[in-house]
């Protein structure tokens, strides 16, 4: 039983990373339709970010947190500006192949950098707490909480807010939002700087319990990828809710199944949807 | 005119053949040669991956973990059944087609985002396997050992052995030339025209009866067959393997081959092929950083050279010709 709840408690972590995660890639294909392969590139540079700050800049916790997300939101507008805009009337293709090349920099980028050696950052505060029977620590309380509140924010930013509203416009009916004056090319900028930046609140949250390095992108962002298809490539409840199942689903499978192969087993699960319903289980028809 | 170009074209053809054949008489030295057998090796597989990117029009993000399977299955044959190289390499082709085959199925009748989204999952999570079955595959520290293919042979008590450098040149030279047949008879056969129709208008070429689905899988089989080829010579030559071999990171140097070179050309994956690892070598200085100015090569060739070299080499040509016969 105490098993059973530590594991949920792990998946309900693991979930909220990868809804982070999956909720800024699929905010991105919403606006500009195209998967962004380097968003997993980008979660491990926002953690490296803040890495840098804590140890050559002596920086707290948290202000390297606020310092990633800013780096994180610019430098998404930089590669959405200068990296993606130019391919927009071009195959589909080239953009997936200018994702790689940015792969390429991204991770030999950090590999140069910081080395291919895992790295630590130390959480803010390492008390224990004891629920029901099994024990928590507090790192793992604020990434659920954290990542829960910054849900519900993104949720009224996009309902309540007139930006979130020309995202959404956006998202539904480019031709038809820019004909209502909106500036889809700001717009499009703007949701690729917040989902790059959301990418790296994960990474940051996330790097006290799982250790950082040039390659931990790798398998969340696969994850990302597995969860926006099951949810709807551009759905945001689809994100969340699949990050959450997601999550717990790997968690259970590791621990009550196999603990090797359990990325294996998800993809299969996607490549059985995929078989099934080659939209996804959402997905619009195209 | 015409036949006049076929002959020129015979005779730039016939002088390359030549060039590729005598290349170890002028180069001599071990390490030269050894970055010539990983130049065939990387031709090999790119013309693979450009089957598939350039006829198709398809990014396969896995390529790379094909050929780490092609690799690997050779190996394990070789090392863990006891077969001879010359039945296991074309078995763990075989292994490696079925299972481009079964990756087709689902992924290829899916269009637009879902196929490279697919393949990229599957090659992480395929070199998570690798990585982790220790008792398989040896795990991250990989297999160690291998022999060199076994020597053919000859008539007269002679034979053609494989421990030399020059020789599994030529070994790699005659799977190159094979390839090269094989796509070029096949680009230009029904299948191949029925795919440039794919290519224009899938719709279209739909309605009038092209059955698409079939003829994308066909392609995709037979082009991680030719990774996983180029993967078991890789292992034969090389004697050892790393999980790295099937990490899908390997797909974007391929990739970058194809693209250098020309994408949907014959000529673009041997012309990339053969820059990019001579490139990688005088690079060296760089360490590290040699991948980053990868990327930004990537980046540049698509923003500003989407036909790599040989389709800018075609374009310039036709040019040429054109301004010609306008006189």
């Amino acid at each position: 039983m105490d098993l059973l709840l530590q594991t949920i408690i792990n998946g309900i972590m693991l979930g909220s990373v990868y809804a982070m995660v999956a909720l800024g890639l699929t905010l991105i294909f919403g606006i500009l339709e195209i998967p962004n392969f380097a968003h997993g590139a980008l979660y491990m540079l926002g953690a490296y970010v803040a890495f840098f700050c804590i140890s050559s800049m002596g920086a707290s916790y948290w202000f390297a947190l606020v310092i990633s997300i800013g780096v994180l939101f610019f430098v998404g507008m930089v590669i959405e500006r200068f990296i993606y805009r130019p391919f927009y009337n071009q195959p589909h293709i080239s953009s997936f192949i200018v994702a790689v090349g940015l792969i390429l920099i991204l991770e030999n980028g950090a590999l140069v950098l910081w080395g291919a050696d895992f790295r630590r950052i130390s959480p803010p505060s390492s008390s224990i707490f004891n629920i029901l029977g099994i024990t928590v620590t507090s790192q793992r309380l604020i990434v659920i909480g954290v990542v829960a509140l910054l849900i519900i924010a993104l949720h009224l930013f996009i309902k309540k807010t007139r930006l979130g509203y020309a995202i959404e416009a956006t998202s539904q009916n480019r031709d038809g939002a820019q004909l209502m004056g909106i500036n889809t090319g700001l717009v499009g900028q703007a949701t690729f700087g917040l989902g790059t930046a959301l990418a790296s609140v994960a990474a940051v949250l996330v790097a006290p319990i799982l250790l950082i390095s040039p390659v931990m992108g790798e398998s969340v962002i696969a994850m990302a990828f597995v969860i926006i298809i099951l949810g709807g490539m551009g759905s945001f409840i689809g994100a969340v809710l699949g990050g959450y199942i997601i999550g717990l689903l790997e968690t259970m499978i590791s621990t009550f199944v196999t603990s090797y192969y359990a990325e294996a087993l998800i993809f299969g699960v996607l490549v059985a949807v995929l078989a099934v319903k080659p939209t996804g289980l959402f997905g619009k028809e195209h | 005119m015409t036949v006049k170009n076929e002959n020129k074209k015979r005779l730039i053809y016939g002088f390359l053949i030549l060039m590729a054949v005598s290349a170890p008489l002028f180069i001599t030295g071990d390490y030269p040669r050894h970055i010539m057998v990983m130049c065939g090796i990387c031709v090999i597989s790119s013309m693979g991956l450009n089957l598939i990117l350039g006829y198709v029009g398809q990014l396969n993000l896995a390529h790379g973990t094909f050929f780490g399977i092609g690799a690997y299955a050779t190996a394990l044959l070789i090392q863990g059944l006891g077969f001879s190289f010359w039945v296991a390499l074309p078995v763990g082709c075989l292994i490696t087609a079925i299972l481009g085959f079964l990756t087709g199925l689902p992924t290829l009748q899916t269009k637009g985002h879902y196929f490279p989204i697919a393949t990229m999952c599957l090659g992480i999570s395929i070199y998570y396997v690798v990585a982790r079955w220790d008792a398989l595959t040896g795990g991250a520290s990989g297999l160690f050992g291998l022999p060199r293919p076994n020597p053919i042979p000859l008539p007269f008590g002679r034979e053609v052995a494989f421990e030399s450098t020059v020789s599994c040149y030529y070994l790699v030279l005659f799977f190159v030339f094979l390839t090269l047949l094989v796509i070029a008879r096949f680009t230009r056969s029904l299948v191949g025209k029925r795919l440039a129709a794919i290519r224009g208008n899938e719709n279209l070429a739909q309605s009038v009866g092209i059955n698409t689905m079939r003829d994308k899988v066909i392609f995709l089989s037979i082009s991680t067959l030719i990774a996983g080829l180029a993967g078991g010579l890789y292992a034969a030559y090389m004697g050892s393997l790393m999980a790295e071999q099937a990490h899908f990171l390997g797909s974007f140097e391929m990739l970058l081959n194809v693209m250098i070179g020309g994408v949907g050309t014959l000529a673009g994956p041997i012309i990339g092929g053969i820059l990019l690892p001579i490139l990688t070598e005088t690079l060296h200085f760089l360490g590290g950083l040699r991948l980053v100015v990868y990327g930004i090569l990537l980046i540049l060739i698509m923003g500003f050279l989407p036909q790599g070299i040989a389709g800018s080499l075609r374009l310039a040509t036709r040019y040429y010709e054109q301004r010609r016969t306008a006189k």
